[in-house]
C-alpha cells in the first residue's frame, strides 16, 4: 500500500515549528482538515493492512462509554446507552469510510486503470467526509469522557454545516453506481481489481456499492439519533435546548441534501428525454420535475384515425408530444398548470385535458381505465403541488430579502482599511481554454522568472489573487512544479505588502499548497490532486469589526473539472452567507441560489472572497443580487 | 450494530464445525452452490415504532432486544436459505431515517425484489399510512413485490387493526395477499415462516416475469 502523501503531515504537529495562526485556523476548520491529519491509529492503519484488520476487528465489539449499570436509574442508563449507540455507530462508520479509502480509493488510483476524473466520479468527495467524521467521533469520544455526553448537542450544532458536503456525495452517488456496474462489465481489468478489493477480510464480503452507500445512509439516521437523545434528556436543560438547536440544524442540512440530490437526478432525468426530443427542444428549467409520462391516443386527421401521443406531465405544465417516424418527439402543444383542467370523459377510459388559454379541448384515451384514474390524480396532485410552490416561493423571498442581506460588508469592501486591509481574492481556475491558458501562460512569465513545464496543459490552474482592488498576483499553478516556496514567498511579499505571509508547498508528490497568513487575513489553499481544491478562509479580523458578524468561517470546496468539461462546485458556507450552500455546476444554466443571481458566469463575491470560474464553458458567473 | 451484524454473514473459507449441524446450516447453503444462489433484495417499509428493524434481527439472529433497542439496527442484513430448493441469499434492508427522504430513500430502493411493508396491528395509524408508504417512495411500483406484514401480535389484547383480511382491495392493489401476514418480532411467531413465504413469491414472481 502506498504511503499516504507526506502532505498529510503537514499539520500533524503543532510544535515542529507550525505558527500559531496557523494552528487557529487549523482548529477553526478542523473538521475539513482533518482529513490531511488523520488521527495517529490511522497512519498504522495504512502501514499494513493486517493492522488494519484487526483494528477493525476490535471496533466490532461495542464500546461501552458511559456506563450502563444496571443500579443506575432508569432515565441515566436509558440516555448512556442512546450515548454510545452514537459513538459507537458513528466510530464503525469512520472505519467504512476508511475502507472505502483504503481498500479501494487508494488502489484503483495507483492502478491507473481509470483516470482520476472517473475515480472520482466513483468517490465522489468521501475523503471530505472521513475527514469530517474523524472528527466528530473524536469530539463524541472525548465529549463522553470529559462531560459526560451532555456536548454532542454541541457538537452537532457546529458539525451540521460540514455536513452539507453531503450534497455532493449523495447526488453523486446514483452516478458513482452506474459507473461501477458498467465498468464491471466492460473493463475486466476493473472487475478483477474491484474483486480483490473486495476480497480483502475487512471488506466483510460486501461489494464497494454497500460501502458507497453508507455515507447516504450515515446522514439520514442522524435525526433518529438525536431524537432519541431528545427523549432521554431532562426537559428545560440547557443540554436539551442544545440538542434541540442541533436536530433543527441537521434536519435542515438534510432537507437541502436531500433537495439537491433530487434536484441533481431530475435535471439529468431531463437531460435524458430531451434527448429524446427532435433539436432545439429544451426542457431543462429551474424546478420541472417529470411527474408522468405515458403514450395516450387521440382520435386525428381528416380520416379519424386513432394516433399516439407522448403525454408528459410536468411539474409546471403538461406536454403533448408527437411520435415522428424517426422515432423523435415532436411538441404538439404544452399546456401551462394553471391553464390545464381534466375531466372524465363518458367513455370510462378517456380523459378531457382543456386549455383554458386558448379553450383548446383534447381527448385522449387511455388503455385501461386503471391508467386513466392515474393520469386523472397525477394531474389534479400536480396542480396542488404547482399552487403551493407558487406560495412557498413568495415566502421564501421574503425571507430572503429579509436575512441574505449583509450592506455593511459592502460598504466595508469598497473602504480600504490601512490597518487591516479588506483583501479581495479572486481565484480561478484556468483549465484548458486555450485563450486563458496563454494568458496565464504569458502572466506567469512575466511575473515567475521560471517557465514551467507545460507537461499538461489539461490540468493546468492558477490562482489569482486580487488585493484592494488593484494589485494582483497570480499565486500557483499547482501543476507547475518549479514554483518554490521562496519564489512564491517572495511573490507575495511584493504583490500584497504581506511579509509574514507564510506559505507551504509540498513535494511533487502531493500537489498540496497551503497559504497562511497571520494576521490580516487567513488563508489557507489546499490544492489536494487535481481534482480539487480546498479554500478556507477565516477573515475573521475583519469581520469582527461588524458586531453582528463576529465570526464566520468559509468552506469553499471545488471540485474541478471531470469527465470533459463537466464542473462540480460545492460550497458549503455558514454564517450569515448561507446561502443554501452548494452549487453544482455541470455545464448547463445554473439555478439562482438564495441571494444569488446567476448571469452566464460565475462569479461569487464575499466581502473578502471572490472565486470565479473562468474555465467553464459557457462561463458561468453568479453575483451578489443584495 | 451499522455495519457490525453483518460481520457474522462473512462467509468463512472453513468452518468445518458448522456443517454438523443439519443439512440446512447456513454453511451448508452458503457453500453448495455458489453459482446458482440467488439474491434476494427485500427493503422493510413502514412507519417509525413498528418494528422494522426488529423484525429484521429476528428473522438474521432470532434475536429481540426488549430491553434497549438501538435506535438505528444494521443498515441490511444476510441470511442464507434455501426456498423450494434453490439457495437464496436474502439481504433485508433496514429504511430506518432515509424514508423521510425521497431523494436519498432512491438509492436503497435500487435494485430491490420485494418490498415488506410493515404495520403495527396496535396502530391504526401505521396501518393507513401503509398505502402512502408505497406510493411515495417507490417510483416504478410494477417492478417490486409487495407483502404487509402486520406487527406486534404478541400484544393480544390491545389489538386494534384486525383487518388485514379485509383490506379494501383496491388500495392494496398490487399486494401480495397471500404472502401477507401477522407475525411478532418479539417472540418469533411465524417471523421465519412471513419472509420465507416472501422470498417464494418474489421468486415464483420472478420466474412468472421472466
Amino acid at each position: 500500500m502506498k504511503k499516504r502523501p507526506a502532505s498529510f503531515n503537514l499539520f500533524k504537529s503543532k510544535d515542529d515549528g507550525v505558527p500559531l495562526s496557523f494552528v487557529r485556523i487549523e482548529e477553526a476548520i478542523g473538521g475539513v482538515i482533518s482529513q490531511f491529519s488523520p488521527p495517529q491509529e490511522r497512519h498504522s492503519t495504512q502501514t499494513s493492512p493486517v493492522t488494519m484488520r484487526t483494528s477493525l476487528n476490535l471496533s466490532t465489539r461495542t464500546e461501552v462509554y458511559l456506563s450502563d449499570d444496571i443500579n443506575l436509574p432508569p432515565q441515566i442508563r436509558k440516555r448512556n446507552m442512546v450515548i454510545n449507540e452514537i459513538i459507537n455507530t458513528e466510530r464503525s462508520y469512520v472505519e467504512d469510510l476508511d475502507i472505502i479509502i483504503q481498500i479501494f480509493l487508494i488502489p484503483f488510483k495507483e492502478s491507473k486503470l481509470l483516470t482520476d476524473s472517473v475515480v472520482y466520479e466513483i468517490f465522489s468527495n468521501v475523503e471530505a467526509l472521513v475527514g469530517i467524521h474523524q472528527d466528530i467521533a473524536a469530539q463524541m469520544e472525548e465529549d463522553a469522557r470529559k462531560s459526560n455526553g451532555s456536548g454532542l448537542g454541541d457538537i452537532f450544532v457546529k458539525k451540521s454545516d460540514h455536513l452539507r458536503f453531503y450534497s455532493l456525495f449523495c447526488s453523486n452517488q446514483k452516478r458513482s453506481t452506474n459507473i461501477v456496474d458498467k465498468l464491471q462489465l466492460q473493463n475486466n481489468k476493473v472487475k478483477d481489481l474491484l474483486r480483490r478489493c473486495e476480497s480483502n477480510p475487512v471488506c466483510r464480503s460486501l461489494p464497494l456499492g454497500s460501502f458507497l452507500i453508507k455515507p447516504v445512509q450515515r446522514i439520514c439516521k442522524y435525526p433518529l439519533l438525536l431524537r432519541e437523545l431528545i427523549k432521554v434528556t431532562p426537559t428545560g436543560s440547557s443540554e436539551h435546548a442544545q440538542l434541540l438547536e442541533a436536530q433543527q440544524k441537521i434536519d435542515l442540512v438534510l432537507a437541502e441534501v436531500n433537495e439537491q440530490t433530487g434536484e441533481d437526478e431530475n435535471r439529468e432525468k431531463l437531460l435524458e428525454l430531451q434527448s429524446r426530443f427532435e433539436e432545439g427542444t429544451s426542457l431543462v428549467t429551474f424546478n420541472r420535475r417529470l411527474l408522468k409520462m405515458t403514450t395516450l391516443k387521440e382520435v386525428t386527421g381528416p380520416f379519424r384515425t386513432l394516433e399516439k401521443f407522448k403525454y408528459l406531465l410536468f411539474s409546471d405544465a403538461l406536454m403533448r408530444a408527437a411520435v415522428k417516424i424517426t422515432g423523435k418527439l415532436a411538441v404538439r402543444e404544452v399546456i401551462l398548470m394553471e391553464h390545464l383542467s381534466v375531466l372524465r370523459a363518458d367513455k370510462p377510459t378517456d380523459i378531457v385535458f382543456k386549455n383554458s388559454a386558448n379553450n383548446n379541448i383534447t381527448i385522449a384515451s387511455a388503455k385501461t381505465q386503471e391508467l386513466r384514474e392515474e393520469w386523472f390524480s397525477a394531474v389534479t396532485k400536480a396542480k396542488q403541488f404547482s399552487l403551493q410552490l407558487q406560495l412557498k416561493r413568495r415566502n421564501t423571498v421574503a425571507i430572503g430579502n429579509h436575512s441574505y442581506h449583509p450592506p455593511e460588508l459592502h460598504v466595508k469592501t469598497s473602504q480600504p482599511e490601512p490597518e487591516t486591509p479588506a483583501v479581495r481574492m479572486r481565484c480561478q481556475t484556468t483549465i484548458g481554454r486555450m485563450g486563458q491558458l496563454r494568458r496565464a501562460t504569458r502572466d506567469r512569465k512575466r511575473r515567475l522568472s521560471h517557465e514551467p513545464p507545460q507537461r499538461d496543459d489539461h490540468l493546468y490552474q492558477t490562482f489569482s489573487c486580487h488585493y484592494k482592488d488593484k494589485r494582483y498576483v497570480r499565486l500557483l499553478s499547482h501543476k507547475d512544479k518549479t514554483v518554490s516556496l521562496l519564489d512564491l514567498n517572495q511573490f507575495i511579499e511584493e504583490k500584497f505588502g504581506i511579509s509574514n505571509l507564510i506559505i507551504r508547498y509540498k513535494d511533487d508528490e502531493n500537489d498540496l499548497i497551503t497559504i497562511v497568513k497571520q494576521e490580516d487575513l487567513d488563508i489557507a489553499i489546499l490544492d489536494f490532486r487535481v481534482e480539487s481544491f480546498f479554500l478556507f478562509c477565516e477573515p475573521e479580523t475583519i469581520l469582527k469589526k461588524n458586531a453582528t458578524l463576529t465570526r464566520h468561517r468559509y468552506h469553499l470546496h471545488w471540485c474541478s473539472e471531470f469527465l470533459s468539461s463537466l464542473y462540480f462546485c460545492s460550497i458549503a458556507l455558514s454564517g450569515v452567507y448561507n446561502c443554501g450552500s452548494a452549487l453544482r455546476l455541470r455545464g448547463h444554466p445554473v439555478k439562482a441560489l438564495n441571494g444569488f443571481v446567476c448571469t452566464n458566469k460565475i462569479e461569487i463575491i464575499w466581502p473578502v472572497v471572490v472565486l470565479s470560474d473562468v474555465s467553464a464553458s459557457p462561463c458561468l458567473t453568479v453575483s451578489y443580487s443584495g | 450494530m451499522g455495519c457490525g451484524n453483518s460481520q457474522e454473514e462473512v462467509p468463512k473459507a472453513s468452518a468445518p464445525n458448522l456443517l454438523e449441524k443439519a443439512d440446512y446450516s447456513e454453511s451448508y447453503i452458503r457453500n453448495k452452490s455458489v453459482i446458482n444462489r440467488k439474491l434476494l433484495k427485500v427493503i422493510l417499509l413502514g412507519d417509525s415504532g413498528v418494528g422494522k428493524s426488529s423484525l429484521m434481527n429476528q428473522y438474521v439472529h432470532q434475536q429481540f432486544a426488549a430491553e434497549y433497542k438501538a435506535t438505528i439496527g444494521a443498515d441490511f442484513l444476510t441470511k442464507h436459505v434455501m426456498i423450494d430448493n434453490v439457495p437464496v441469499t436474502m439481504q433485508i434492508w433496514d429504511t430506518a431515517g432515509q424514508e423521510r427522504f425521497q431523494s436519498l430513500g432512491v438509492a436503497f430502493y435500487r435494485g430491490a425484489d420485494c418490498c415488506a411493508l410493515v404495520f403495527d396491528i396496535n396502530s391504526e395509524k401505521s396501518f393507513d399510512s401503509v398505502t402512502s408508504w408505497k406510493e411515495a417512495q417507490i417510483q416504478n411500483p410494477h417492478d417490486f413485490c409487495f407483502v404487509l406484514l402486520g406487527n406486534k401480535v404478541d400484544i393480544e389484547n390491545q389489538r386494534q387493526v384486525l383487518k388485514i383480511q379485509r383490506v379494501n382491495p383496491l388500495m392494496m392493489s398490487g399486494v401480495q395477499k397471500e404472502s401477507s401476514q401477522l407475525v411478532s418480532a418479539k417472540n418469533g411467531t411465524c417471523v421465519v415462516d412471513a419472509f420465507d413465504c416472501l422470498a417464494a413469491t418474489t421468486l415464483n414472481r420472478d420466474d412468472l416475469v421472466s
